[in-house]
């Protein structure tokens, strides 16, 4: 009918508008890093500054992979990433399905010391950490980086799962248990698929942290064929002087990957609703 | 009376069967727990007593940190400016987060590049994110003020002044709702069309749908975004810090909270403090998720 | 899917088996390994420090091997906070040497963090006697020394020739007192609106914000080492605040502030672009000059002082420590007399660009540059930061003064008499 069919082409069209300004916003300070990353150092200090880099120096991107040993950080940072979202996907839904789909006795007072631990900054904790990963003479290993996940140990991310997990409806499982199903079963059949979205972000935001993490890799990694691509960046600062267009190529090389995977991870979102209730 | 016995018993064996599976499940969590966390944590209280400097063991001082951060200006300073961030920032974001979410959750052409580009913020190292804010912000010749003078409005002082560089702030803060609105997009994707449906058969409006429908269907993902946004504000550290080089300036209208501690913890060797501090910010934080929690019965919706 | 997780798994177990494996050759005599930190990202200061090691690896008749390592840190106001480290110290596994600044010995020493190096220096005959009085003073900690100077930097006031000339002032005579540099400042100065198209001079931009240039420049001093006291709150010390506040005030007032705070932030150096006609830098912003605008026609000369003929300068500097709890301090040491040596002195000066310690090297090594000539000039009367274990906190709370005090949120002499007795309580704490 084409009432309907000119009503959702007002309102796509509002959508794109309001998604473009807010969008351009959004990107401004990327264009101004992609900008300043093809910069010479004469453009970098002229006021006003300039938008459109003349000329433009590619041979920044070749000086940001080769200043620092960049490939092999940044096969260092994956591994370290990987291993962290490895154990986080393992771990973490079992916990929050314990937090949420079972009655049991504890569960609120074990839930509400999830989100206690996360009231406590990190720079407290990171001594007495180090020092404990120390007496087991894993300084030095990448293994204090991504250990915890293995426990579960990213309240965040458990907390995050915990709520795609109750806003499940409350029967879902009743059937199943009737049927005499081991929760196990229930739990990887029934609950598990229906929270992919859920464990798809989990994965995603552990991916980025442990990608862009610094105080880690900073505290724990002392041999520099091991280090990490955050502590690459900070190569391109020394002392007193800074290799801005470098560190902005560098920059963005380092986030590239990342927005590659959250590109295809949104991909699985794509089952949107539309405005006005019509799936698209 | 023998089938009461009975009902109790069976009762008390589901429970006790649901204990052990819930324990089961969380088993791995509750050893991280006891692993990575106690003896931090037992620690960090401990050195809140004394003078631990990290470099040096200290001696015992007793309450006497707590007592002199109350009358550390400096210190009652970064409480007001974290405050007054946090009370600015969460509610803004909330709202932000949902509006565009919801605006990205359309199976229109293209969205995946626009949920792309509202994320990329999120994933631009601190250092580059705090430079080119640093040159937007500009008071001279920033790209803001340009764009505002174009609408006759004069130049604004944005990170120079102590009214305005909290503002900033906030602004820079809402730049990178990209995780905020990537959590809410997963938790539209579950919320089932079948209740969208029966709403258009009783002719709802878009804004009836979204205010009875989608709000309160997506409302554990915004409790969520509450805690951790009220959370993160309080623990807001690393921007203002590259910003700033730990300094807070404008006259320390950006030291926030855990930037304080940072310095004290690492800075002025001054762990012992640091701890205390940030036990201190563990009962704020906790007294404010209690009331939320408490709230949170009123307006989160659980199927 | 299964299998390619797998693969994975089986590949990335693989790779941390390689990752975690030090890379070292297998010697066949003992040799003693030494580990030495520092901070130098890519770049000259990098080269210099590793240049040094391989000397000390090639010449060491010891049979000692050292291993260089860069470790991250953050930038904390004026120095590094170097979490890496004191975590290593804590532990009770630091390495055997370490770069440091030597703005931080004091806190560091007074905590019982690093060895005395006194009675190495006594066998091996090394005295700081070769280095300048500040680098020797900022590696002592009452009375014991805890580090070895490694490189320096010094401060004067470098001025855009072509803004002088266009303004009629005398490029090759610039200002030398206070009250010339507020005359030259009038003129170089031009107000458009409530900004400016530019400006002769800021007081407290970038060398000139620490209260430390000022204060000595008007006659004042900050610590009275025989009893332990600082004295902030001197009548020079405060006249030079008054004078910057009075200053802010003559020169535009509330604009001229916001001006000033919108300047010199991240890439954009005011001096460079040709905002402000002079500045308070350092030696070590000459690098910078020369590679941003190469044709920069700009000089140097010594930072205006109260009294004709009392200019000052302070330097700052790295140093060579031994922390506490390494098993092989006494290679550590050996390493460091090596490093401290007039002819590693020269190269580090020579390849980084620094200004060196050690008498005589910066005017050997910097001969041909003279825009150096000023700041190595004065590194035989330069002061340095008083070595308290309260330094840290000290430039934290000057800074937090002098924005109030210009900004108009507190009088000078009250404020600087209310640091003097906040900052004396922290001092006693500390044994």
């Amino acid at each position: 009918m084409p009432q309907i069919k000119t009503k959702k082409i007002i309102s796509n069209t509002i959508i794109y508008i309001i998604l473009t300004v807010l969008g351009f916003f959004f990107l401004l300070p990327f264009f101004w890093m992609l900008s300043t990353s093809l910069k010479t150092d004469q453009q970098l200090f002229v006021f006003p500054q300039v938008w459109i880099p003349n000329p433009i120096q590619w041979s920044n991107y070749a000086g940001a992979v080769t200043t620092i040993p960049f490939f092999r950080y940044m096969l260092n940072t994956f591994f370290v990433a990987f291993m962290d979202v490895l154990g986080t996907v393992i771990a973490c839904p079992l916990v929050a399905y314990g937090l949420s789909r079972i009655e049991w006795k504890g569960r609120e007072i074990l839930f509400f010391l999830t989100i206690s631990v996360m009231m406590i900054p990190q720079e407290v904790t990171m001594i007495p950490q180090f020092i404990m990963f120390s007496k087991a003479g894993l300084v030095g290993t990448y293994v204090p980086l991504f250990i915890a996940s293995f426990f579960g140990g990213r309240p965040f991310m458990i907390f995050l799962l915990r709520q795609f997990f109750v806003g499940l409806p409350k029967d879902l499982e009743d059937a199943a248990r009737i049927d005499g199903a081991s929760e196990f079963r229930i739990y990887r059949s029934v609950i598990l698929p229906l929270v992919v979205p859920g464990i798809l972000t989990v994965g995603l935001f552990r991916f980025m942290n442990s990608w862009n993490d610094f105080l880690g890799p900073l505290l724990y990694l002392n041999n520099e064929s091991t280090y990490t691509l955050s502590i690459g960046l900070q190569m391109f600062t020394t002392q007193y002087q800074t290799e801005w267009a470098m560190l902005m190529a560098a920059s963005l090389l380092v986030a590239l990957p990342v927005i590659v995977m959250y590109f295809f991870v949104q991909k699985r979102f794509i089952q949107g609703i539309t405005f006005t209730g019509i799936k698209g | 009376m023998k089938l009461n016995m009975e009902k109790l018993k069976i009762r008390k064996g589901i429970e006790a069967h649901n204990f052990k599976l819930g324990i089961l499940f969380t088993l791995p969590w509750i050893l991280g727990l006891v692993i990575f966390y106690v003896y931090p944590l037992i620690s960090s209280i401990y050195y809140s007593f004394t003078s631990y400097s990290i470099l040096n063991s200290g001696h015992f001082v007793g309450l006497q940190n707590y007592k002199d951060l109350f009358h550390d200006a400096l210190f009652l300073k970064s409480v007001k400016n974290t405050l007054y961030f946090t009370a600015l920032s969460v509610p803004i974001n909330i709202i932000l987060g949902i509006i565009i979410a919801l605006l990205l959750n359309n199976a229109l052409k293209f969205i995946g590049f626009f949920r792309t580009v509202f994320f990329i913020p999120t994933l631009v190292p601190v250092v580059a994110t705090a430079t080119v804010w640093k040159w937007i912000l500009n008071s001279n010749y920033g790209l803001m003020n340009s764009i505002l003078s174009k609408f006759g409005i004069s130049p604004i002082p944005w990170l120079a002044s102590t009214k305005w560089s909290k503002i900033s702030l906030v602004m820079i803060a809402a730049w990178g709702i990209g995780q905020a609105i990537v959590v809410n997009l997963g938790g539209l994707q579950d919320i089932s069309s079948e209740y969208y449906e029966a709403a258009d058969i009783d002719g709802a409006n878009v804004f009836q749908k979204t205010f009875k429908i989608t709000i309160p269907l997506l409302s554990p993902v915004i409790f969520y975004n509450v805690i951790m946004g009220m959370i993160g504000a309080f623990q807001y550290f690393t921007l203002p810090y590259t910003l700033t080089g730990g300094e807070g300036t404008p006259n320390n209208s950006l030291t926030f909270y855990v930037m304080y501690l940072y310095n004290n913890a690492f800075g002025y060797l001054k762990m012992g403090y640091a701890s205390a501090m940030a036990w201190i910010l563990f009962v704020i934080i906790l007294v404010l998720t209690v009331v939320i929690f408490k709230t949170s019965k009123k307006w989160v919706h659980y199927q | 899917m299964k299998k390619i997780l797998s693969l994975l798994l089986v590949l990335c177990v693989c790779f941390s088996v390689f990752a975690n494996g030090s890379t070292e050759q297998k010697q066949e005599t003992a040799k003693t390994e030494i580990k030495i930190w520092h901070t130098y990202g890519a770049g000259p200061g990098l080269d210099a420090v590793q240049k040094i090691v391989d000397m000390y690896n090639e010449k060491n008749t010891k049979n000692i091997h050292a291993i260089l390592t860069y470790v991250a840190n953050q930038k904390s106001g004026n120095t590094q906070t170097m979490a890496n480290l004191m975590a290593a110290i804590a532990a009770g596994n630091p390495p055997d040497v370490a770069l440091i600044d030597n703005f931080q010995i004091a806190s560091w020493a007074s905590q019982d963090s690093l060895c005395e190096l006194d009675g190495y220096m006594a066998k091996s005959g090394l005295t700081l006697d070769n280095f300048y009085d500040w680098a020797a003073e900022g590696s002592e900690y009452k009375g014991k020394t805890y580090s070895i100077p490694y490189n320096g930097d010094s401060r004067a006031l470098v001025y855009n020739k072509e803004m002088f000339r266009k303004a009629g002032l005398d490029p090759e005579n610039p200002p030398t007192t206070i009250a010339e540099v507020e005359e030259a400042n009038a003129k170089l100065t031009i107000k458009d609106g409530s900004t400016y198209k530019q400006v002769g001079f800021i007081p407290w931009l970038f060398a000139g914000l620490p209260i430390y240039t000022w204060g000595w420049s008007f006659g004042g001093d900050f610590y009275d080492a025989k009893n332990n006291v600082l004295t902030i709150a001197t009548p020079e010390n405060i006249a030079a605040i008054q004078w910057e506040v009075d200053y802010a005030k003559k020169s535009g007032g509330k604009d001229f502030v916001n001006y000033a705070s919108g300047l010199g932030t991240g890439a954009e150096d005011p001096f460079v672009t040709g905002q402000v006609a002079m500045c308070v830098r350092g030696n070590f912003n000459l690098a910078d000059f020369k590679r941003y605008a190469p044709d920069l026609d700009y000089g140097v000369t010594p930072i205006p002082s109260l009294k004709k003929g009392e200019n000052i300068t302070w330097c700052g500097g790295w140093g060579w420590t031994i922390p506490k709890g390494t098993k092989n301090a006494e290679a550590a040491f050996d390493f460091i007399n090596f490093a401290a040596s007039e002819e590693c002195n020269e190269v580090m000066a020579q390849i980084s660009g620094s200004l060196s310690p050690y008498k005589g090297v910066s005017e050997k090594v910097f001969a041909g540059d003279p825009k150096y000539t000023v700041f190595i000039d004065m590194l035989k009367v330069a002061r340095v930061r008083p070595s308290v274990p309260v330094g840290q906190q000290l430039w934290s709370e000057f800074n937090t003064l002098l924005e109030a005090a210009l900004i108009g949120e507190g009088d000078p002499a009250q404020m600087m008499k209310a640091l003097d007795e906040k900052m004396n309580t922290e001092l006693k704490k500390y044994k």
